[in-house]
Formats: C-alpha cells, sequence, structure tokens
C-alpha cells in the first residue's frame, strides 16, 4: 500500500499542471508578500508585511484549493483507462486497498502542492527578520491544509464512478459550498420545506472551509482556536476516505 | 493489515469522540459573555434609554445549529428551536416573553448576507474567500438584541396601543401595495423630502429644533400619506396607521438598538445609524428609520417624552405634533 501511495505522489507531483499552477501561485505570493501591490481592503491599503502574510495565505488557499482539484481529478480514471488497475490487482491487491492508496497518494501531492506554494512565504518571513511568524503560519498552513485534503480525497472519491468532468465539477461545487457554509447554512436556516432540508442535508456532509480558515487565522492572530470545526472537517474527510473501502469500478 | 484497519478504526473513533465533546459544549462562550455585557447596561443605561427597558427580565433563546440556549436567572437550559427558522424576536409563550437572537457565528452570517446584498458583490465575495472574514461587532450584536428587548418590554406593555393601531389596517395586502408604488418618482421625492427634513431635525447640532421646521416635517409626512393614498387606492387611515404602527413597533425598537451603541460608546455604529435618517429605503425599513429618528427629535423637544408612551393610543407621529407642532 505504502508503494501505491509513493507512486501515485510522485506521478501527481511530476504533472506539468502542478508546475503551471505553482509557478503562478509562487508569482502572485512574490506580488503581495513584497508589499509592492495596490491592494485595498474594505478601502484600507494592505502595507507592511504583518498584513500581508493573512492575504497572501488567503489568495494561497484560493490557488491551492483549486490545485488539490486539478491534481486529483485524473488519478484513478487514468489508472482505469490504462488498464493499470488490472496489472495492480493480480497482484493479490485488494481493490480497496488500491483505491485507498490513490486517494491518499492525490491528498499528500496536494498537501505537497501546498507547502510548496507556502515556501516562499516562509522565506520572505526569514528575509524580514520575522522569524516569530514562522511557526504560527506554519500551523495556520497546517490547518488550512485540512480543506485541501478533503476535496482532494472527495474529487478522487466522486472520479471512481464518475467521468473526470463530473469529478472536477463536483470539487468546485464542494468548494463554493464548503467556503461560503456559514452563508448558506444561515440561509437554509431561514427557510422551510423539502429544499430547506435537502440544503440542510448538503451541507451537514460538506465541511465549513471558512470556519477552518477561521481557525487557522485565529492561530496567526493569537485568537482563541475552536477545535469543533477542525474536528468536523477531519471527521468528514475521514468518512469520505472510508468510502474508498467499498466504491469501486466494475470494468476493470 | 490487521495493525492498519485497528490504527484506522481507532483514528475513526477518536476523531468521533472529538467531535461528540466538542459539539456538547453548549453555548458557545462568546455568545455568554455578550449576553452578559448586554446586560451590564442594565446598571441605569438600558433604563436611561427606555424606562423598563431590561433584558435579563426575559428568557433570552440564542440558537445554534438546532438547539436553543435559554438563559434565564442565571441558568442555561438547552432545548428545541421554538421556531423552524432563525429570527431575531420577540416571542410570547405560555410562561412569559421569550428574546430569540441566533448565536453570534450565525449573525455573523446573516450579517454577511446583508451586506452582501447592500454593498458590493466584489466584496462579499472577497471576503468570503479571505482567511478574517469581516464579522458583526460586539456592540452590533449587543444593540440587536436591546431591539429584541423593547420588543420584548412592547409585548408587555403596549398590547392596547398596538391592537388600536392594528385594528385600524383591515386589508392584509397594504404592505405589498405600498411597496410598489414606492418606485413612484413623485412618492420617492416626497419620502427624501421627508428623510431628509427629520435627519436636519432629529441630528442637526443647531439646538432645539424650530418648531415651523417640525411642522413642516408633520406637513409633508401627511402630503406623503396623503399621496401614497391617492396612488395606492388604499384608505387614508389606513395607511396611516400603518406607518404608525411600524414606527411604533420597529422604530422604537431602532431608537433603542442605536442608542444601544452609544451607550457601549460606539461612536462609530451610532454616526451610522444617525446616517441612515437621511436615506430613504424600501418597505417597512423606511418606518424603523423614521420611528427612530421621531425619537430622537422627541428627546430634543421633550426629554421626558417616553413617559406619555405606555398610555392611551397616541402614536409617535401623533406625540410629535403634540409636543412639537
Amino acid at each position: 500500500m505504502l508503494a501505491l501511495i509513493h507512486n501515485t505522489f510522485r506521478e501527481r507531483i511530476r504533472g506539468k499542471t502542478f508546475y503551471v499552477v505553482a509557478f503562478i501561485g509562487m508569482a502572485v505570493m512574490l506580488l503581495i508578500a513584497t508589499g509592492d501591490s495596490n491592494l485595498t481592503i474594505n478601502g484600507k491599503k494592505i502595507t507592511g508585511f504583518e498584513q500581508m502574510v493573512p492575504v497572501a495565505l488567503s489568495i494561497t488557499g484560493f490557488v491551492s484549493s483549486l490545485l488539490a482539484v486539478m491534481v486529483s481529478l485524473r488519478t484513478i480514471p487514468d489508472e482505469f483507462e490504462r488498464k493499470a488497475t488490472h496489472l495492480v490487482l493480480i497482484r493479490d491487491i485488494k481493490p480497496w486497498q488500491y483505491m485507498f492508496s490513490l486517494t491518499v497518494g492525490n491528498m499528500l501531492a496536494s498537501l505537497f502542492c501546498m507547502l510548496s506554494l507556502y515556501v516562499s512565504l516562509f522565506v520572505f518571513c526569514a528575509a524580514y527578520g520575522k522569524l516569530g511568524l514562522i511557526l504560527p503560519t506554519f500551523l495556520c498552513i497546517m490547518v488550512m491544509s485540512i480543506n485541501s485534503m478533503f476535496l482532494s480525497a472527495a474529487v478522487s472519491v466522486v472520479s471512481i464512478k464518475a467521468p473526470v468532468y463530473v469529478a472536477g465539477f463536483a470539487g468546485i461545487l464542494i468548494y463554493a459550498a464548503g467556503i461560503l457554509h456559514g452563508v448558506l447554512d444561515a440561509l437554509a436556516n431561514t427557510t422551510q420545506g423539502a429544499s430547506a432540508i435537502l440544503a440542510r442535508t448538503m451541507l451537514f456532509l460538506i465541511p465549513d472551509f471558512s470556519a477552518v480558515q477561521q481557525q487557522a487565522s485565529n492561530i496567526l492572530t493569537g485568537a482563541f482556536v475552536d477545535p469543533e470545526p477542525i474536528l468536523g472537517s477531519l471527521m468528514l474527510l475521514y468518512l469520505v476516505l472510508s468510502l474508498t473501502f467499498v466504491l469501486f469500478r466494475r470494468e476493470v | 493489515m490487521k495493525a492498519f484497519k485497528l490504527i484506522y478504526l481507532l483514528t475513526g473513533i477518536l476523531l468521533a469522540a472529538g467531535v461528540l465533546l466538542t459539539s456538547m459544549r453548549g453555548l458557545p462562550g462568546e455568545d455568554l459573555e455578550l449576553y452578559e455585557k448586554a446586560c451590564m447596561l442594565e446598571d441605569g443605561r438600558l433604563d436611561r434609554i427606555w424606562p423598563g427597558l431590561y433584558i435579563s427580565r426575559y428568557p433570552v433563546a440564542i440558537r445554534k445549529g438546532n438547539a436553543e440556549y435559554v438563559i434565564f436567572n442565571g441558568d442555561i437550559k438547552k432545548r428545541k428551536p421554538v421556531l423552524p427558522v432563525i429570527a431575531c424576536t420577540a416571542y410570547p409563550s405560555e410562561d412569559g416573553v421569550y428574546i430569540l437572537v441566533p448565536s453570534k457565528s450565525v449573525m455573523d452570517s446573516v450579517g454577511q448576507i446583508a451586506e452582501g446584498f447592500s454593498g458590493s458583490f466584489d466584496d462579499f465575495l472577497i471576503d468570503q474567500f479571505s482567511i478574517d472574514a469581516q464579522k458583526m461587532s460586539d456592540s452590533q450584536y449587543i444593540s440587536v438584541l436591546c431591539h429584541e428587548a423593547m420588543h420584548a418590554l412592547q409585548l408587555s406593555c403596549w398590547e392596547r396601543k398596538i391592537i388600536v393601531l392594528a385594528e385600524d389596517i383591515a386589508d392584509a395586502g397594504i404592505e405589498a401595495r405600498i411597496a410598489e408604488t414606492e418606485s413612484d418618482p413623485e412618492i420617492r421625492a416626497m419620502y427624501e423630502k421627508q428623510a431628509d427634513l427629520l435627519y436636519r431635525l432629529a441630528v442637526s447640532d443647531d439646538g432645539v429644533p424650530v418648531a415651523e421646521t417640525v411642522r413642516e416635517y408633520i406637513r409633508t409626512r401627511k402630503d406623503t400619506q396623503a399621496l401614497l393614498s391617492a396612488k395606492t387606492g388604499i384608505d387614508i387611515d389606513a395607511v396611516r396607521s400603518y406607518a404608525d404602527l411600524y414606527e411604533l413597533l420597529e422604530g422604537t425598537a431602532r431608537y433603542a438598538e442605536a442608542k444601544a451603541a452609544l451607550a457601549l460608546s460606539d461612536e462609530e455604529l451610532y454616526g451610522q445609524y444617525l446616517h441612515s435618517l437621511k436615506e430613504t429605503s424600501h418597505g417597512k425599513e423606511n418606518y424603523y428609520r423614521s420611528g427612530m429618528g421621531i425619537c430622537m427629535l422627541l428627546d430634543r423637544l421633550d426629554p421626558e417624552w417616553k413617559q406619555y408612551m405606555p398610555a392611551g393610543s397616541l402614536s409617535l407621529a401623533g406625540l410629535l405634533e403634540n409636543t412639537g407642532g
């Protein structure tokens, strides 16, 4: 299983898409973190390295989420298309082990992509002499990585059964619903009827990415960190990952 | 493989236990702190805003997720929400009037929805995707609590007054018909004139408001109502009662909300309430604002005006006419 995970991980980070997006992300990070941009939020100009860090984290969080979807999209369908599945299964590897390994490989590749994007931020922290920011920034990134890993796992699981475009679309939908979770939840709770019940059920199954981001931000600002959304997201990640034990394509 | 399965299962059990434990923590500390901060206004500041206005006299049900936490007499009790949807309201029950409010985190989301609708959609989206989303301030939340406490007070003390005003509004579709007419340029111009006059009277720093300007405001208000009646075909008494009722219910509550912001020394928030007076809006919101403005104007004309409110069927506008017009 470890060999499969390692192989998937290696293949994923070798992809051209990863390098292109990672380069764009680093360029964006460079622009923001060096403070040369004309960024304004709520009418206030954002200047200074400390102010730039949350902005850089937000933008990189967005880029790495998209990257997680892209990285995880093709792994499993490609395996089936190349008939690699057959070669693996005749080596006495069970289907669930195979799907689980591919999904974990995708998750690790997404995590690696995310960390690669953030490396430049650590470099800037050191360059600006803000060494005290390195540990909170690292913890903040670790918390934010839960969102990326969930996206990666969800897209991988959907791609076991559905075509690539459906998995991609599902990934984008999950990301949007996760980020707008609080708002959508409030809206769903202001209405009644079957659609409201359906919306609440969907939202129950999608982690609140926004709340997780908020806890990441709290680590950075030294505010109270609520473990509830973090644990809730990890639980959902665990459940999605567990789906790999039961899902498999018949066309091997 | 057995070891893997065992570790995987244990991880799941630990996560489930963690989720269960954190979800059983009850009312978030943040909400309790805000409630206590709101109750601290009962040191005389709330009574100065409105005689008899208290928060701790009523059970306050704070809704978070699928549970409501009722705070009353130092106790916190968990129960199923009484309403199917989230709401900020005063709710009459068999055992008294309850104040219902969502938790601060839910209010943050509701606030973001409102900001998204009223402000720029781009800003709303940027805010959602950033790691530190804009939130409702503590003062705003406490002010909303005071708004609902004012409704609870109204339900306890102004029953007769509310019934009299509501009796005149026989037509259930009056609100929709008035709202339809609001886009009429003539009506809009009258609304704007009315809002401008009220802002000058209630907020201007030129000492005691001039009686003639107060009379002009009352005249403009009557002309606007006559025009609304003519354009909608609704009886003038019904139009007047409709305005009076919402100014009384929501205007005084908005007034308590604004004054709570001032009592909390949040000048910026109080400034936003004042600023809203000179802007016209749509639907009932106009009466929230004009009602608040009239209360502020009455403060300037006669600081003792609130003592005349509980008795009789006099509306805010009627009181203004008696006091300043």
